[in-house]
């Protein structure tokens, strides 16, 4: 048995009876002093209040332990009272993963529960992009008349992993530096390709079927057409997860934090089957690293670093970030020729100062940036002002910026190539 | 993302206003007096259960407590007081228990059974302890000494220091 502790819910009544019961002999009616009698009796109710000992056994079930993104999930919460004693007032608070809504139903539990006896709750979640497991489940217990409470967490350890499928939904065109590789990326370097560079002077050693026939039965001098080489380049997909980065237009919409990894993975898969080599990294206070590679191992590691890393998780990190030492370690890890796309809402300086050091260190920089800002207040108004400033600046330094708003990804970057010179 | 309403839950409302109806219509065999109390008292704990305050829905408390005083002053009966003081603290406890568990659990949670068991629970309570106290009072019946007076109120002291430390 435990006392719990007091919520002090009848505090105060002894007074009251006390009162009564001395109207009562001042006035000489008895019948004020039945009802203090009363009042005594309810006292005594309130002292004898004490919290049997709790034994309960706590499971959940979900309908699909793995769904797809934006799939309802049922949750299936059971507690079994395995004491000896009924439990007459049980409230339970079913420790739902922060990152899921609940959409359908109530995570929350209230009953009373004779021993054996099992007590459901069911709700619906939407699944979202991670891992997630749910948190302690909080019991409170009160005795009948809720003078003593008591407060203790059960552990049912449940875990709904969404890893959603690389698609390549759209196709994100590169800028001109490559590796040595052969690939889909046209360079401006002159040799062997599809699309119409120049004509030079022959050179011995020239393959004769790109020798300008034409020229030479016309003038009778010998020339060697020249085409874009198509390259591979090694592309580093960089998600800005910092704290900053975790904003939404409203409490309803995805964080740009999501829209950016969404971008990413779509970019990753697009890319890679393009022939090119892609890595991935977080910009924020959790590690991730994924060097360049190709393959479908390679395909498969992203795929789970995307669904289940803690960088890329749906709600902000809470450890400290020191972003120029982030900077200094991101740039010994790309390689002199791999280009970055940096995914960043851009809602603060330091985005746009990443972005820029790269690019000055010669890695082609595109920015994807998700548009989380409003216009319902003056202040959104500004924010987003700032914002495209930002933007501005950035395309004037060369950087190429695709500015997603809420139309699909394809859109914005066909809208944005269109004013991209090569 | 559906947040909770933690407002006092819609079974507790209703099972306290009833409490607090059947309170007001046992003061209305006092005095009229008492049974305006008691309607103000009323009004006071739905606007408790409204706004979800635990203060206004203890002022509601303290107005039933006046209004029992009140019509027992007035030499009321004892039956009518007894049923008003039983009517009060139910409708009391459950509006601060609706509130409790609104809090805890809001309202889009089943709490039903929870509420029924706690109102059950104490009803009960209720009924054997004005049950006890009537039944002494009818043992005791006929003239009442101011001596046995005091003996009670004695008892009552020594009953309520021991009880609730």
């Amino acid at each position: 048995m435990s006392r719990g502790f007091d919520t002090e819910r009848w505090t105060g009544l002894d007074g009251l009876v006390l009162v009564a019961a001395a109207a009562g002999v001042f006035t000489r009616e008895s019948s004020l002093l039945l009802a203090a009698g009363l009042g005594v009796v309810v006292l005594g109710y309130v002292r004898v209040a004490a919290i049997p000992e709790v034994s309960l056994r706590i499971e959940r079930d979900l309908s699909d332990a793995t769904p797809d993104p934006d799939d309802e999930v049922e949750v299936t919460l059971r507690v079994t009272n395995e004491g000896s004693s009924t439990l007459f007032d049980l409230r339970v608070v079913d420790g739902v993963p922060p990152a899921l809504g609940v959409v359908d139903g109530s995570a929350r539990l209230g009953t009373a529960l004779r021993p054996g006896a099992t007590a459901t709750a069911t709700y619906t979640v939407t699944a979202v992009r991670g891992e997630h497991a749910w948190d302690e489940t909080v019991v409170v217990v009160r005795d009948p008349s809720g003078a003593v409470e008591s407060r203790e967490t059960v552990d049912a350890e449940t875990t709904l992993r969404c890893e959603p499928e690389l698609a390549a939904t759209a196709d994100l065109p590169l800028r001109g530096l490559t590796s040595k590789y052969a690939g889909r990326v046209e360079t401006d370097v002159p040799g062997s390709g599809l699309e119409f560079a120049s004509i030079r002077e022959y050179r011995h050693g020239d393959p004769i079927r790109r020798i300008d026939w034409n020229r030479r039965a016309r003038t009778g001098e010998l020339a060697t057409v020249e085409f874009r080489e198509e390259r591979a380049a090694s592309v580093v997909l960089v998600v800005d997860t910092r704290s900053e980065a975790h904003v939404a237009p409203d409490d309803e919409g995805e964080t740009a934090v999501e829209r950016s990894v969404d971008a990413a993975s779509v970019a990753f898969s697009a890319l890679l089957d393009g022939g090119d080599s892609v890595g991935v990294a977080a910009f924020g206070p959790d590690e991730c690293w994924l060097a360049p590679s190709s393959g479908v191992d390679h395909r498969a590691r992203a795929r789970r670093l995307f669904a289940t890393h803690p960088a890329f998780a749906p709600t902000p990190p809470d450890g400290a970030f020191f972003p120029s030492v982030a900077v200094r370690r991101l740039r010994r890890r790309l390689a002199s020729d791999a280009q970055v796309i940096f995914c960043s809402p851009l809602v603060d300086d330091y985005g746009v100062s990443v972005a820029r050091r790269l690019e000055a260190y010669g890695h082609a920089v595109t920015v994807v940036s998700p548009d989380p800002t409003t216009t319902s207040t003056v202040g959104a108004r500004l924010a987003r002002i700032e914002r495209d400033l930002r933007l501005r600046e950035l395309r004037g330094s060369g950087v190429r910026v695709v500015d997603w708003g809420d139309e699909s990804l394809g859109v914005a970057l066909a809208r944005a190539e269109a004013g991209w010179s090569r | 993302m559906s947040e909770i309403t933690r407002q006092p839950t819609r079974t507790g409302t209703a099972l306290a206003l009833s409490a607090a109806g059947f309170a007001i219509l046992a003061l209305g065999f006092t005095t009229s007096t008492a049974a305006v109390g008691g309607l103000a008292a009323t009004v006071a704990l739905a606007a408790g259960l409204v706004r979800g305050s635990r203060r206004i829905v203890d002022a509601a408390g303290g107005l039933f407590f006046l209004s029992l005083l009140f019509a027992g002053a007035s030499g009321a009966g004892t039956e009518a007081l007894l049923l008003a003081a039983v009517g009060s603290i139910l409708a009391w406890d459950l509006a601060d228990n609706a509130r409790s568990v609104g809090a805890h659990l809001g309202r889009e949670t089943d709490t039903r059974r929870l509420e029924l068991v706690h109102a059950a629970a104490t009803l009960v309570v209720l009924a054997v302890g004005a049950a006890v106290v009537y039944g002494a009072d009818r043992a005791a019946a006929g003239g009442q000494p101011i001596t046995a007076v005091v003996l009670l109120l004695v008892g009552v002291v020594a009953l309520v220091a021991v009880v609730a430390r």
